[in-house]
C-alpha cells in the first residue's frame, strides 16, 4: 500500500525506510543546525499546542475519561512549560563550552562542541499522550536532531490528532509522526537510528534495549517501578496524607511517578488512615464516581489487571469498581504483605496499599533488596533520617515531604536508575540526551620543537622524565619539599622568561625609562607599539 | 564449582561490601586511590618487562602512553575527588524558592570492567580509578590476549587493593561470557565493535547501563594549507606508537592532491628519523600482539600500492611502518579498522567529497584534521560526527583530563577520563526537599478543580511560557536594567548639585 493509514490519516511504518532516508538527507543538509531554525520549530510546536487544546481535551476524553484541568496542567501546559524553558535557554546550550587546560596545552583551543545525535526516534506512552512525546521532542529539536515520534496506539484518538496537527505545524522534512502498534514499533527498531527515546514499561523497555544493542544505538529509557512512600514517626502526617493522596490519585494513579505503596511507622498509622479518608472526601466528594475530577482506567486489560490487585489485605476506603466505565474508586488497603498481588508489580492505578514498619533501618534494608525505583518519597521532619534515606536508598529521584511536584522543575533532571530506566531528561537534560558533546582539541601547528620530548628514539634521560612529570602529567604524589619548590620555580621562570622575551622584542625597557607614567606616556607606548607592528 | 557459581559468589561478596557502605566515605576512596598510586610505582619494572614480552614495546613508550598516563589520570582524580563528591545545588524558580533542590552523586553499585590488551594497565586501571572515585565495588578482567601483562596486573591489584571491594579475574572468552551472564550495575568495556555488540546485548537483557569504548576507522584530513612536514611527523608518530595498535590511531589519510607526493616523502624521512633506516632493528618500534593479527595485517598490505615499508617477519610478528597509495575503496584495508602500522593514503581535490565519504561510513572515534584554514576546521566540526575532533595533532587530546574521551554511534557509547569517568559510575539522584509547612500555598493544585482563577494562578506562577524571551533578549534586558540603574546612580551622584555632600 501507499504507506498512508486511511483511518487515522497518519503515516504507517510501511514506508519506514523512505522516512529514515528523507530525514537523514534533511539532517545532512544542515538545516537543523542553526539557532534560528530550532527556535522557529519550537515556536511552531508551541503554536501547535495552542491550536490543539480543545481538540485534545475531546480526544483524551474519548480515550480515557479525565478532568480537563488535570489534562491542562499535567499534560498540555507541562509541555508548554518545558518549551518556555528551552526557548529561554537554547542560545546558551548550543554554545561550545571551553574546558580548562593544564600548562602543557595552555592557550590552545580546547572545547566541547554540542553536536546533534542525528535522526532519532521517540516512543510515547498512553498515560500522558502529549507531554511524554512532546517534552523529548523539544529536547530533540533543541539539540538539532531530526525525529520520528510514535505516540501510543492505546490512545488512538490522541495519536491520530497528534499526527494531523503535526503535519500542519511542523517541518515535515525533519519531524514526522508515525502511528501504529507493537508491530510498527518493532519495524521501527529494525532500522538504525542515532538515538532511541522510550517511555513505557520495564518489560518493553528491555525489548527496546536489546534491539537497540544489536545496532549499538544509544537509548534513553523512561520506565517505571514501585516508588515507595515512607512516612516516619516524626512526619507531619496530616500534610503527608494530603500530598500523598494528590500524587496517588491524579490521573487515576496512572502515572509512572505515582507513590506506589505507603510504608508508615506503626505509631502513626491510624492517624494517617483518618487523614487519608478525609482528603479523599475533600478531593472527590462522598462518591468519587460522580466527581468530575477523577479519571478512569485507560482500557479493559488494565482495568482487569488493577482489579486483580484488590485481592489480599483489608480495604479501608473505596474498593468499588464499575467495569462498564472502567472505574475503580480511590482505594486504600491495609495489612498488605510483600506476597500479595498488589506488591508484585507497579500498580499504575488508584490503589494505595499501606504497610507498617517499626524500625527505619530495618525497613531500608528490606527496600534495598527491591528493584531500584523511579522515585523514593520520604515524609519526615528529622534531618538525620532524611540523610539516612538519601544515603541508603538508590532511586532516580528522592522527593522529601512532597510527591510529584518535583517533575515541574526543569532544572532537576528526571529519570530512573537500574530497572526504572536509563538516561535523564527535562530542561537541559533533554537537550543533553540528544546531543553528542564532541571533544575538540585544536593544537598549534607550529612549535614542533616543543613536541620533541615525545618522539622516538627514546633515550633515557632524567631531564626528559622530569619535564614529562612537570608539564604533561598530573602527578599522583602530593608534591612536597624540594620538588614542589622546583616546580613552582620552573613555572615562574617560564612566565618570567616569556615576559622578558616580549619586553626585549618590543624594546620596552628603554622606552619606559624615557617616560613619566601618565596619560602622555601611555600614548607614547601605544604609538611605539603601533609603529613596531607597522614595521 | 563452575565458573558461574564462582563469579556469582564473588559478586555477592562485593555486593555485601557495597551494601555495608564502606565505599561511601571520602577517606576510604582517597585511601584506595593512594594505594593505586603506590601500586603503579611498585609494578613499574615488572610491568615493563611483561609488555616487552607480550609485544616488545620500549619501556619508555609503555611508561609514557600507559603507566604515566594512568598515573596522571589518578593524580587529577585525587586532586578533584572531594569536589566531585559534593551535592550540586540547582537554581530554583519563584514557586520553589523555599525548597532545596540538588543532585546527590550516588555510586551505581557493583560494576565490571573489561580491559583490552593494547594498553593493559591504562584501559583497566583508568576506569577502575573512576569506579573507586564514584564509590563502586568492581571486578576487573584484563585481556587474556596479553598474558604476561594480565598476570602482572592480577598480582599487583590483589596485593594493593582492598579485596573486599575490588577483584581481578583473569581468563578468556569463557570467563567473559560467565561474567556477562550476571547482573551488574554497570559494565565498562573496551574492545572491538563486534564484541561490543555482544556486551551491549547481554547488558540490555538486564537493563544494565554500559560504557563501550570501541574503535573504528579514524580519518585524517590533510588540507593544502597545512605545514606538510609537521603533519607528516605527527601522523607517523600517532600511527607508529604501539605499532599502530591504538584505538585512536590515525587509520587512513585523505590528503590534498597537491601535497600527496611531499607528504609521503616527509613521512619516509620521519620514519627514518624515529626508527632508523631499518625499523626492524630499532628497539623503539613494537611488534604485533599475535600471529592472528599479524596474518590479518599482512594480507592488508596487498590492498594498495606500497609506497613505504611493506616488510614483514612472521617469526617476530614484525610489520614495518607501511604507507599504501591507491587503496581499493572496497578492499579490507579501507573497510575494516586496521589496528596496525599500515597507513593508506588517498587523495582529494574537492574537500566535500571527503566529508561525504567519511559520513557514508560509521562514525569514527576521532577525526583528525591538519589545516591552517579556520573555515575548513569549522566545516569539519559541523559535518563530520565523531567522538573527538583533534586538529593539527594526533593522540594528544587524550592528555587533557578535562576533555571527555569516547565514541559516538559505532565507535562507542559513554565517555571517560577525568571527571567523566566518575560520572560514568555515578548516578546523580535528583533530590527535592520541600518544607512540610505552608500547605496553604499548595491548595491551588488539589482537586476539586472548581475555579478557573486557581488554574490561571498556577499557570502564571509555576510555568514557563513559550513566548518567553530568548537568552540574548533576556541578557539584553538585564543589561539594560543594570545600566539604567547605574546611569541613574551616576547622574544622582554627579549631576545633581549638592547630592555628593554640599559643595
Amino acid at each position: 500500500s501507499s504507506g498512508i493509514n486511511a483511518e487515522y490519516g497518519g503515516t504507517t511504518a510501511l514506508g519506514m525506510e523512505d522516512i529514515l532516508t528523507e530525514l537523514r538527507d534533511s539532517y545532512h543538509s544542515g538545516k537543523t543546525r542553526s539557532l534560528e531554525y530550532r527556535l522557529s520549530q519550537l515556536k511552531q510546536l508551541a503554536a501547535m499546542l495552542k491550536a490543539i487544546k480543545d481538540h485534545y481535551f475531546k480526544a483524551v476524553n474519548s480515550d480515557m475519561k479525565k478532568p480537563a484541568e488535570e489534562i491542562f496542567f499535567t499534560d498540555l501546559r507541562f509541555a508548554d512549560h518545558e518549551m518556555g524553558y528551552a526557548i529561554r535557554h537554547l542560545e546558551e546550550w548550543i554554545k561550545p563550552s571551553k574546558v580548562k587546560t593544564d600548562l602543557a596545552f595552555s592557550g590552545e583551543d580546547v572545547h566541547l562542541y554540542p553536536e546533534p545525535r542525528g535522526v532519532v526516534v521517540i516512543f510515547g506512552a498512553w498515560n500522558y499522550p502529549l507531554q511524554l512525546t512532546m517534552i523529548p521532542l523539544i529536547g530533540a529539536i533543541a539539540a538539532g536532531c531530526c525525529a520520528v515520534v510514535k505516540p501510543s496506539e492505546l490512545v488512538p484518538n490522541c495519536s491520530a490528532l497528534l499526527a494531523k496537527f503535526f503535519r500542519e505545524f511542523m517541518d515535515q522534512d525533519c519531524y514526522r509522526v508515525v502511528e501504529g502498534g507493537p508491530d510498527v514499533a518493532e519495524k521501527i527498531m529494525d532500522f538504525r537510528w542515532d538515538h532511541v527515546f522510550f517511555t513505557g514499561s520495564t518489560n518493553i523497555g528491555k525489548k527496546v534495549a536489546v534491539k537497540a544493542a544489536q545496532n549499538l544505538i544509544s537509548t534513553t529509557l523512561e520506565l517505571g517501578g514501585k516508588s515507595p512512600t515512607i512516612v516516619d514517626q516524626t512526619a507531619n502526617v496530616e500534610t503527608a496524607a494530603r500530598r500523598i493522596c494528590w500524587g496517588k490519585f491524579i490521573n487515576c494513579g496512572q502515572i509512572c511517578v505515582a507513590p506506589d505503596h505507603v510504608l508508615i511507622h506503626k505509631s502513626r498509622k491510624s492517624e494517617f488512615l483518618t487523614a487519608v479518608q478525609k482528603y479523599i472526601k475533600e478531593f472527590f466528594g462522598d462518591d468519587p464516581s460522580t466527581s468530575p475530577d477523577f479519571a478512569r482506567i485507560v482500557n479493559d486489560r488494565n482495568f482487569e489487571r488493577v482489579r486483580g490487585m484488590l485481592k489480599g489485605g483489608n480495604v479501608v476506603v473505596g474498593g468499588q469498581v464499575n467495569a462498564a466505565e472502567r472505574y475503580i474508586a480511590p482505594t486504600v488497603v491495609e495489612s498488605v504483605g510483600y506476597g500479595d498481588p498488589v506488591m508484585q508489580e507497579e500498580i499504575f492505578g488508584p490503589i494505595m496499599p499501606i504497610m507498617e514498619f517499626d524500625d527505619l533501618g530495618e525497613l531500608l534494608d528490606t527496600l534495598k533488596k527491591q528493584e531500584k525505583p523511579l522515585v523514593t518519597y520520604f515524609f519526615s521532619t528529622c534531618k538525620k533520617n532524611m540523610a539516612l534515606v538519601e544515603r541508603e536508598l538508590s532511586s532516580g529521584s528522592l522527593s522529601i515531604n512532597d510527591t510529584i511536584q518535583f517533575l515541574l522543575m526543569p532544572q532537576v533532571p528526571f529519570g530512573g536508575v537500574g530497572n526504572s530506566g536509563q538516561g535523564r531528561y527535562h530542561g537541559k537534560a533533554s537537550f543533553d540526551t540528544f546531543t553528542n558533546y564532541k571533544s575538540v582539541h585544536v593544537r598549534d601547528p607550529g612549535m614542533e620543537w616543543a613536541n620533541d620530548l615525545r618522539y622516538p628514539p627514546y633515550k633515557d634521560s632524567a631531564f626528559k622524565t622530569f619535564l614529562y612529570d612537570v608539564i604533561l602529567y598530573n602527578s599522583a604524589d602530593e608534591f612536597s619539599g624540594a620538588k614542589k619548590v622546583i616546580c613552582k620555580a620552573l613555572k615562574y621562570a617560564l612566565i618570567a622568561g616569556a615576559v622578558s622575551l616580549v619586553a626585549y622584542q618590543f624594546n620596552l625597557v628603554s622606552k619606559f625609562q624615557d617616560y613619566n607614567f601618565g596619560v602622555e606616556s601611555l600614548q607614547k607606548i601605544k604609538d611605539s607599539v603601533s609603529t613596531y607592528l607597522n614595521v | 564449582m563452575s565458573l558461574d557459581q564462582e563469579y556469582e559468589k564473588i559478586k555477592d561478596e562485593l555486593q555485601s561490601s557495597f551494601d555495608s557502605g564502606v565505599t561511601l566515605t571520602y577517606e576510604y576512596r582517597i585511601g584506595q586511590l593512594k594505594k593505586c598510586a603506590a601500586m603503579i610505582k611498585a609494578m613499574e619494572k615488572e610491568y615493563f618487562e611483561a609488555v616487552q614480552k607480550d609485544m616488545r614495546k620500549h619501556p619508555a613508550e609503555t611508561n609514557g602512553t600507559d603507566l604515566k598516563f594512568t598515573e596522571s589520570d589518578l593524580g587529577y582524580a585525587m586532586k578533584h575527588l572531594k569536589g566531585w563528591m559534593a551535592d550540586q545545588y540547582v537554581k530554583t524558580d519563584l514557586v520553589n524558592k523555599i525548597d532545596q533542590a540538588y543532585l546527590c552523586p550516588e555510586p551505581k553499585g557493583v560494576i565490571v570492567i573489561f580491559g583490552a590488551w593494547n594498553y593493559p594497565v591504562q584501559l583497566a586501571l583508568s576506569p577502575l580509578i573512576g569506579a573507586i572515585c564514584a564509590g563502586c565495588c568492581a571486578v576487573v578482567k584484563p585481556s587474556e590476549v596479553a598474558p604476561c601483562a594480565s598476570a602482572v596486573m592480577k598480582k599487583y591489584f590483589d596485593l594493593f587493593l582492598d579485596p573486599l571491594c575490588y577483584r581481578t579475574i583473569e581468563g578468556g572468552v569463557d570467563t567473559a561470557q560467565a561474567l556477562l551472564r550476571l547482573r551488574w550495575d554497570h559494565i565498562f568495556f573496551t574492545g572491538s565493535v563486534s564484541v561490543g555488540k555482544i556486551v551491549a546485548r547481554a547488558a540490555a537483557e538486564n537493563l544494565t547501563p554500559v560504557t563501550l569504548e570501541l574503535g573504528g576507522k579514524c580519518p585524517v584530513i590533510v588540507d593544502e594549507t597545512t605545514n606538510v612536514d609537521t603533519a607528516a611527523k605527527r601522523i607517523i608518530w600517532g600511527k607508529c606508537v604501539n605499532a599502530g595498535q591504538t584505538c585512536i590511531a590515525p587509520d587512513y589519510v585523505y590528503c590534498h592532491k597537491k601535497l600527496v607526493g611531499t607528504l609521503i616523502e616527509r613521512m619516509k624521512h620521519h620514519i627514518a628519523d624515529m626508527y632508523g633506516d631499518d625499523p626492524e632493528k630499532s628497539d623503539c618500534f613494537a611488534r604485533i600482539i599475535n600471529k592472528i593479527h599479524f596474518n590479518r595485517l599482512k594480507s592488508l598490505i596487498s590492498d594498495g600500492t606500497v609506497a613505504i615499508g611493506g616488510k614483514t617477519n612472521e617469526e617476530t610478528c614484525y610489520i614495518s611502518p607501511t604507507v599504501l597509495t591507491n587503496p581499493g575503496l572496497d578492499s579490507k584495508v579501507m573497510t575494516d579498522e586496521i589496528f596496525g602500522p599500515i597507513l593508506p593514503v588517498l587523495e582529494y581535490e574537492d574537500i566535500q567529497t571527503v566529508f561525504k565519504y567519511i559520513r557514508s561510513k560509521e562514525k569514527p572515534l576521532v577525526c583528525y584534521v591538519f589545516s591552517n584554514n579556520a573555515k575548513l576546521i569549522d566545516e569539519a566540526k559541523k559535518k563530520v560526527s565523531s567522538g573527538t575532533l583533534d586538529v593539527n595533532d594526533c593522540l594528544m587530546h587524550m592528555m587533557v583530563p578535562t576533555l571527555p574521551f569516547g565514541g559516538v554511534g559505532h565507535s562507542g557509547i559513554g565517555k571517560y577520563h577525568g571527571k567523566a569517568t566518575f560520572e560514568e559510575f555515578t548516578h546523580h539522584k535528583s533530590v527535592l526537599h520541600k518544607p512540610i509547612g505552608m500547605e496553604s500555598v499548595n491548595n491551588l493544585r488539589y482537586p476539586p478543580y472548581d475555579a478557573e482563577w486557581k488554574m490561571n494562578l498556577i499557570y502564571s506562577l509555576a510555568y514557563y511560557k513559550p513566548n518567553a524571551p530568548t537568552a540574548s533578549a533576556n541578557g539584553f534586558a538585564k543589561y539594560a536594567v543594570t545600566s539604567t540603574m547605574a546611569g541613574a546612580a551616576f547622574a544622582y551622584a554627579y549631576a545633581w548639585p549638592g547630592a555628593s555632600g554640599g559643595q
